[in-house]
Formats: C-alpha cells, structure tokens, sequence
C-alpha cells in the first residue's frame, strides 16, 4: 500500500535516516525496533510526511506522491500517536472529533463517530469530561480513539504505551489489534518491548544508525538475534515476566499468540 | 484623601447630571480606543502567532525587534504619525491631521507592539510540539494556526488588554495628532490633561475615575470571556 525509494533525513550536516526501500503491506502489523537514536521515530514521521525528509519514490497504492506538497493529503490518510500524548483544550469529545472536523464533516456527525470509537476503546464514559483531566490510561485510549476516527490507512504508533501501568498497557494490547482490524487500519508501531513484539508483530524492523539492519519475520529475527542490541533485547525480554503470568494479575492479561514462546 | 472624594462624587454628578460632552468624550474614547485594539488585533495576534510558529532565517532579529518595541515612547508614535499626516506629510492628501481617524491610526500603533510581543510569547509558551501533534491530526495551515492561537488563548487575550490598556491610556501621540480639540479629538486622557492645566483637579480625578471605570470594564468583559470554555475549532 505504501512503497518508497531513497528515503533520506540529514537535520544540519548529520544523517538521521538513509533508507533504499521501504514497504508497508495492508494488513500487516510492522514493529520497529532498534536502540535510542536509531531513527525509529524519524522513520514513522518520514513515512507520514511529518519532517522533512526527501524520497525519491512515494507511492500510495500506485498513486506516486511528492513531498512537501501533498503533506496534507498524507496527513489525513494516516493518523499518528505520538509518545508523549497530546490533548488540546476542551472535552474528550471534542478533542476525538477534531480530526474530522478539520476534515469539514459536520459537527453532529463528526461527534456521533467519534461517540463510537470512544465507545470501541472503552472510553465511552469519558466523552464529556475535560481532555486535560484524563488519567495516563484514559488519555491512551482517548488518544487511540482519536486515531481511529478518521478510519485511516495507516496508524503510526511511536511507543504509545510507554508511560502506562501493566493493567493500562495489557488491556491496550490485547485490544489494539482488533480496533485496527476494525477500522481497516495498518499498523506500524515503534516499541522497546519485547513481550509488545511478541505479541503484535507481523513483521519487525530492526533500525541501526538510520538504517534498516533486518527486517522479516520476527520469529526468525528474534530466534537467532544476530545484533548486540538484538541479544540484548531478547535476553531482557525473556527474562521479563510473560504476558499473561505476571506475578501481579492472577489472571491472564494477554493470550500470547501462537509461536510467541519460541523466539 | 478628601481631592479623591470629591472626584468621586463629582465623577457621579457629572455622570448623573446627563451632560452631553462627558458622554460624548467618553464614547469618543470608547471608539477609538476600541476601534485601535481591534485593529491591533487583526495585525498583531497573526503576525505574533506566525512569529512565534514559524522558523525561518532572522526570525530571532526580528523577535528582538518586536520586544523592543515594547518600550516605544507614545510620544515618538505621536511625532512619526503627525509627520505622516502632516499637510505636507506623505499622507497629507488623505487629510487624516486632527481627527478622530488619526488617533486611531496612534492608538493602533502603540497597541501593536503589545498585542504583537504577547502573542509571540504565549504561542512560544504553548508550542513545544503543539504544531507537529495538531498536523498530524490532518490540519491545514490556517487550522493549525488557529488551534495554536486558541491553545495560547489566555496569553493572546492578556496581549489584547494591554493593547487596549495601552491605547485608551495614551496622552503624548493623542495631543500630538488629535490636538485636544473640544467635540471632535478630545478623549478622556487628553481632557484630563487640560483640567489639570486648568487646575480643575477635582473635575481631572473625577475624569480619570471614568477612565478607569470604562478600562475596568473592558477588562472585566476580556477576563470573563478569557475564563470561559472555548468554541470548536472550525466553528
């Protein structure tokens, strides 16, 4: 669905990202991983045409797109959940119907789509309280809603759960995959988890120094972890309690998909 | 103590005796003052907001400059306006010299600088990736701007009283370009001024108190609509 060529990021005289090829698949739930400043985030930004990066080829299913001008037409494909969320002024409702209204849907529409996706990430209650009142776990879900209201092609999730509890993040993995589903939404997300890896991903990438260093199946690249930072990642990861035995929750959180013990 | 209670009671018999020229300085200051604010507005909250948004070469000259500007003596607006519409000025043609029109075009100019720095200051004060976030959402540029502007609402209706606060205050630049002239150009700073050359300090106070009390309720109006919870974006 999203295929590019020549991806390249410079700020200043430095490189931050130098990518020949770079594929999204319909569907298919991509997981990036790498260590701190490998560009991980600056890849989801690029993809989305949020920085200034420059691409040879940009293609949207068979329709080539040029950066900076069709930055908009981008932006309102995709959505974007940033690591450090971000709600504006206003009630939740508001702030989840915002996208659409900034799409020129009308008011009374725009809230009765939004009132579903809240309702879809159990956030349904929250609709008329102050968006700036939300618990970390409530803003997740909010935030989340908010991505999905607009239905778009892509979602580019940059480590959406770093700042929640172990209840917060379980419930939102064991859903997230079905609100996308739901919404006919792809999903790319950057993750420093393992258990998160385990669990969604479909593909992995794996960034080194704005490069792709692997990229393929996860089984297979988490089996053999060829890069220190990949050992690293697996040996932590395996050591940490599973999904759906951590000692804090008698019962299971997150049914580990099939295959997950084997990496 | 006594000067000031004499100007109050003289403020409310002069309000209460229906005179015909305390009403019409008053709604003289109201429309100009007014009328400058808002066209301050119109200038000064974009180009604050812009400013303050966008990055581009120079930008922090010119941020300086703005800030600077902050410290410009109403009297220097005064003399600069005056050579502009002076007869023989480069706007002399209009014939702008003496009118209400020229006191706004000098209420305007000293209001700007407020209106223009707040602004810069409260967008700044709410950007730190506010832009990338609300783009992200699928904005256009004039949304983004908007819903920025709106973020910095509080710091952006702070900048609108100063510049009002600023403008219905102003004597140096209302003299210089209005002249002081009974029914047409006399506002209530530059009446106040000529009572007290008068040494009618009693009517001056109870001028100053109508001042206060028009510029506290503009205030008040400003403040009211500043607290309350803010309208949908693209409404």
């Amino acid at each position: 669905m999203l295929e590019t060529r020549g991806l390249n990021l410079m700020i200043g005289k430095k490189n931050i990202l130098t990518i020949p090829q770079f594929a999204v698949r319909r569907g298919e739930f991509t997981m990036v991983v790498g260590p701190n400043g490998a560009g991980k985030s600056s890849l989801l930004r690029a993809l989305g045409g949020l920085n200034e990066a420059c691409f040879t080829s940009y293609v949207v299913d068979g329709h080539a797109r040029r950066l900076p001008a069709d930055r908009l037409h981008l932006t309102r494909m995709y959505s974007h959940v940033f690591q450090s969320p971000l709600l504006l002024t206003g009630s939740v409702l508001e702030n989840v119907s915002l996208p659409l209204r900034l799409r020129g849907i009308n008011r009374a529409r725009a809230a009765e789509i939004a009132m579903h996706w809240l309702s879809t990430t159990q956030a349904g209650a929250l609709a008329q309280r102050d968006a700036k009142t939300l618990s970390g776990g409530e803003t997740a879900r909010v935030i989340l809603a908010r991505a999905l209201t607009t239905e778009p092609t892509i979602v580019f999730l940059d480590e959406p759960f770093t700042f929640l509890d172990v209840e917060a993040r379980a419930y939102m993995l064991r859903h997230i995959r079905t609100w996308l589903a739901e919404s006919g939404t792809t999903g790319v997300m950057v993750s420093h988890d393992y258990n998160e890896v385990a669990l969604l991903a479909d593909r992995l990438v794996v960034m080194d120094r704005g490069m792709i260093a692997l990229d393929g199946e996860p089984s297979v690249i988490l089996s053999a972890p060829t890069l220190p930072f990949l050992r690293d990642f697996v040996s932590l990861g395996r050591a940490t309690p599973r999904w759906g035995s951590h000692p804090l929750h008698s019962t299971a959180l997150v049914d580990a998909p099939a295959g997950a013990d084997q990496y | 103590m006594s000067w000031v209670i004499e100007g109050i009671i003289t403020a409310l018999r002069m309000l209460g005796s229906g005179e015909g020229e305390i009403y019409s300085i008053a709604w003289l200051t109201i429309r100009v003052s007014g009328t400058a604010t808002l066209l301050s507005v119109l200038i000064g909250v974009p180009l604050g907001a812009y400013l303050g948004l966008v990055k581009f070469p120079g930008r922090r000259a010119i941020q300086t400059i703005v800030n600077s500007t902050l410290g410009l003596p109403p009297v220097v607006v005064g003399l600069w306006v005056s050579l502009l519409l002076w007869r023989s000025g480069p706007l002399g043609i209009l014939g702008l010299m003496y009118t209400p029109y020229a006191l706004i075009i000098a209420g305007c100019l000293i209001a700007l600088p407020r209106v223009t720095a707040l602004t810069m200051a409260g967008v700044m004060q709410v950007e730190g990736g506010l832009s990338l976030h609300i783009a992200a959402l699928g904005a256009s540029k004039w949304q983004l701007v908007w819903l920025v502007i709106r973020e910095a609402r509080l710091s952006i209706l702070a900048a609108v009283m100063a510049g009002f606060g600023a403008a219905v205050a102003e004597v140096g630049a209302a003299m210089a370009v209005g002249g002081n002239i009974r029914g047409q150009t006399r506002v209530l700073s530059t009446a106040i001024v000529l009572e007290v050359n008068r040494g009618n300090f009693s009517v001056a106070l109870a001028l100053g108190f109508i001042l206060l009390t028009l510029s506290y309720s503009v205030s008040l109006v400003l403040t009211t609509l500043q607290q309350r919870r803010l309208f949908y974006a693209g409404d």
